[in-house]
């Protein structure tokens, strides 16, 4: 091979090369994948920080630059409707109580809260398969959903999160909300199991609210999350691994009529312990602050 | 000549893939550049002069069959007030020795009652050469060897008294003497000799009160809540509010929220928390409360006419020690009562609670209809005991009776705010609110 056609070579290849480099860079839908907020010294230094103190990640964060908005949500009135219509028409009685609207069909019941949790009750508990039967999660989570759907209990965009196993015997199987491709942890479906019965069902879910989105502003980097995290946790005494850190949207369950929901890092410890720090204030959420009379 | 320029290229190409490398790995620019700018200067109310805020609540001048009441509005009370201001920042002053010489013919012309107390000393406007005076009356007397001023500490104890120059006398004595020739109601003074009259309880009074001696007149009211800018207002509790996210509740109220702390704003209110400071402690002075609670209120809305501070006062949960400060709005020499009270919770590290509910004094016009005549306040005091009794079976102890007088408790009627006249009457701190004629209760839960 004579020395102008291996330059001619080389000369294609760097051009596909730096095309594929700029195109990363520089086109729009993708400036954010490549415009980084964590570099890789940074994720470095929170690494050896989140190590000192005894938490050690398990997976690689994500580094890009992320933007959100408040997202305005309201209580998803049209799935309360499907669940109680389908029970009235099946004949169920209901009272209202202090707890809220309760309907009771034979062994089941639906709880209706003021702040819009619907609580499905089965007394006695609904079977999911043989008492004795050693399932592991994912039998449990395939024979749940099977009943779910047939008892129309299973909202549009609901996700399989995990597993919790609180007792021998007992777990409860998480799912969140997703709404046009946005992770809503607000929305939350749990199934709570003993000795493979369904004992309740807990719905709360939200449904988008009509109104212009907000201003769109850029969310801190996953490694300040994880950073604001520790420091409030402080250091732990036995080793804890960061199984999954996740950009979505959270707020507690609020009595309103609307109410804006902001973006999080929702950060998962050991697989089942579970914090939301909010992604534009670095805050850890707590119960939000509503301004009362103090003594 | 073709090889160069291959050459050449593939060096460009080479250099510039090293360089598009270096930019994807490290990223172009740091996140800390692309954040914008999120402080603002804002302008608010500046805090005005301690000595214009704060003064006293009450004049009683004496006159035949009793006293005529006076407040901070009124031109009189500004006027004598006014004079006396001179003499308390007269830094050159000296008070008499001996105080007033005892002599038959004394006589207390006015007495001006201070509620908060008005703290003397250094940083104070008041009396700064003398220290640690909490002023609680001030009164102006006459006798034959002249005309004084005489300080009441809040002890009871120390009093002073400074001598008043002639044209300072002359001044206070004619517009003294014009109040006495108008005509006002007049009112009397309650001591426990009066009250023990009115009741088989054995009742003690904890503060200087009047009551009206003869019939008095009251209208309705018709009042408009304070408007005030709510981006401002936003601006005031958050430093970045684009941060606070948004709940509306289903009366129409917005509640903001960064996660700290929390902002409810209603059509008629305010209402703030931040239940991070609560554990903050005190180390300010009382006389730096006094000017912090100005600032607040200039800072978080400023200050309408006819609002006065009230109380400034300490409270504690735990270890924790706040200043807790409140304002009320008046409607001539009454107080208006609203569902949610003015006032300010602070410490050390910050406010912990800010709540806000005023209505416009200048929007205040009487309601067409029937005035209303206020009930005696014998009867009304009667009402009060009987259900302080009921609340309390078998209480036999003596009962403080913390205040009586008429005032306006805001309701709502047919989308209207109304000022509702009321006999107010505080009994060992249980608060009564009585229809002014007919004495019916009013529960607090049905203010606005």
């Amino acid at each position: 091979m004579n020395l102008g056609r291996a330059k001619l070579i080389l000369i294609i290849a760097f051009t596909g090369l730096n095309l594929f480099l700029a195109y990363h860079l520089y086109w729009p839908d993708f400036g954010r994948l490549t415009r980084m907020a964590v570099t890789a010294e940074d994720l470095r230094a929170a690494e050896a920080m989140l190590n000192e103190k005894n938490y050690f990640l398990e997976l690689s964060p994500d580094r890009s630059i992320r933007t959100g908005v408040f997202l305005n949500v309201s209580r998803s009135l049209e799935f309360q409707r499907q669940v109680l219509l389908r029970m009235l028409q099946e004949g169920a009685e209901f009272s209202h109580s202090d707890e809220g609207t309760f309907y009771q069909k034979d062994e089941k019941a639906v709880l209706v809260q003021s702040n819009g949790l619907i609580r499905v009750l089965y007394t006695p508990p609904q079977e999911v398969a043989d008492a004795t039967a050693e399932l592991e999660d994912r039998e449990v989570k395939t024979l749940v959903e099977n009943i779910l759907l047939e008892e129309h209990l299973m909202p549009a965009g609901a996700v399989f999160d995990y597993v919790e196993n609180i007792s021998p015997g007992a777990r409860v199987l998480h799912y969140y909300q997703v709404i046009d491709e946005l992770v809503i942890f607000t929305g939350q479906l749990k199934v709570i199991i003993e000795d493979n019965k369904i004992r309740s069902v807990e719905i709360y879910w939200v449904h988008p609210a009509e109104d212009p989105p907000g201003r769109e502003m850029e969310v801190i980097s996953a490694t300040e999350a994880l950073s604001n995290l520790v420091r409030d946790l402080g250091p732990s005494d036995e080793p804890q691994v960061i199984t999954s850190i996740t950009l979505g949207y959270f707020s507690g369950e609020i009595v309103a009529e609307k109410w804006e929901v902001s973006p999080v890092w929702r950060v998962v410890l050991q697989n089942t312990q579970v914090y939301y720090i909010n992604a534009f204030t670095g805050n850890l959420e707590q119960d939000i602050v509503i301004p009362d009379q103090l003594p | 000549m073709t090889e160069k320029i291959k050459s050449l290229l593939l060096v460009l190409l080479v250099a510039s893939s090293l360089l598009l490398t270096y930019q994807l790995w490290y990223g172009q620019q740091p996140a800390e550049l692309i954040a914008e700018d999120i402080y603002e200067r804002i302008v608010v109310e500046r805090p005005r002069p301690l000595e214009e805020v704060v003064s006293p609540a009450v004049a009683a001048v004496a006159v035949e069959g009793g006293y005529y009441l006076l407040n901070k509005g009124q031109t009189e009370y500004d006027k004598v007030w006014s004079e006396i201001l001179d003499v308390l920042s007269d830094q050159d002053i000296i008070p008499a020795p001996e105080g007033i010489p005892e002599t038959e013919s004394a006589t207390v012309l006015a007495t001006f009652y201070c509620s908060p107390t008005l703290p003397s000393g250094q940083g104070s406007p008041w009396l700064t050469a003398h220290q640690d005076l909490l002023i609680s009356a001030i009164s102006l007397v006459s006798d034959d060897n002249g005309f004084w001023v005489v300080i009441q500490d809040s002890n009871q104890t120390n009093s002073l008294t400074f001598p008043l120059g002639s044209a300072t006398e002359t001044f206070i004595i004619a517009t003294l003497r014009l109040v006495s020739e108008s005509e006002r109601t007049i009112y009397q003074a309650l001591d426990d000799e009066a009250l023990q009259s009115e009741s088989e309880m054995t009742i003690a009074i904890t503060a200087p009160l009047f009551v009206p001696a003869g019939p008095v007149n009251l209208d309705k009211i018709l009042l408009y809540p304070e408007e005030l800018d709510r981006d401002l207002l936003l601006k005031t509790f958050f430093v970045d509010y684009n941060l606070a996210r948004i709940i509306e509740e289903k009366d129409g109220s917005l509640i903001f929220t960064d996660g700290e702390k929390g902002l409810r704003l209603s059509s008629v209110s305010l209402e703030f928390s931040n239940p991070r400071l609560e554990e903050g402690r005190v180390s300010f002075s009382y006389l730096d409360g006094l000017n912090s609670s100005n600032n607040l209120f200039s800072y978080h809305g400023g200050w309408p006419k006819n609002v006065r501070i009230e109380s400034l006062t300490s409270t504690g949960w735990g270890d924790s020690i706040s200043y807790v400060a409140q304002w009320r709005m008046y409607s001539g020499l009454y107080p208006l009562y609203t569902a949610i009270p003015t006032k300010a919770i602070f410490n050390d590290r910050g406010m912990v609670h800010y709540s806000r509910s005023l209505y416009y004094g200048d929007a205040v016009v009487p309601l067409n209809g029937d005035q209303i005549v206020l009930a005696e306040w014998q009867k009304a005091l009667a009402v009060a005991l009987e259900k302080f009794s009921g609340e309390l079976p078998g209480y036999i102890a003596t009962v403080r009776l913390e205040a009586i007088h008429p005032g306006f408790v805001v309701t709502e009627s047919g989308g209207d705010f109304i000022g509702e006249p009321v006999w107010f009457i505080q009994l060992n701190g249980r608060r009564y609110f009585l229809r002014a004629e007919s004495l019916a209760p009013i529960n607090e839960e049905d203010f606005r």
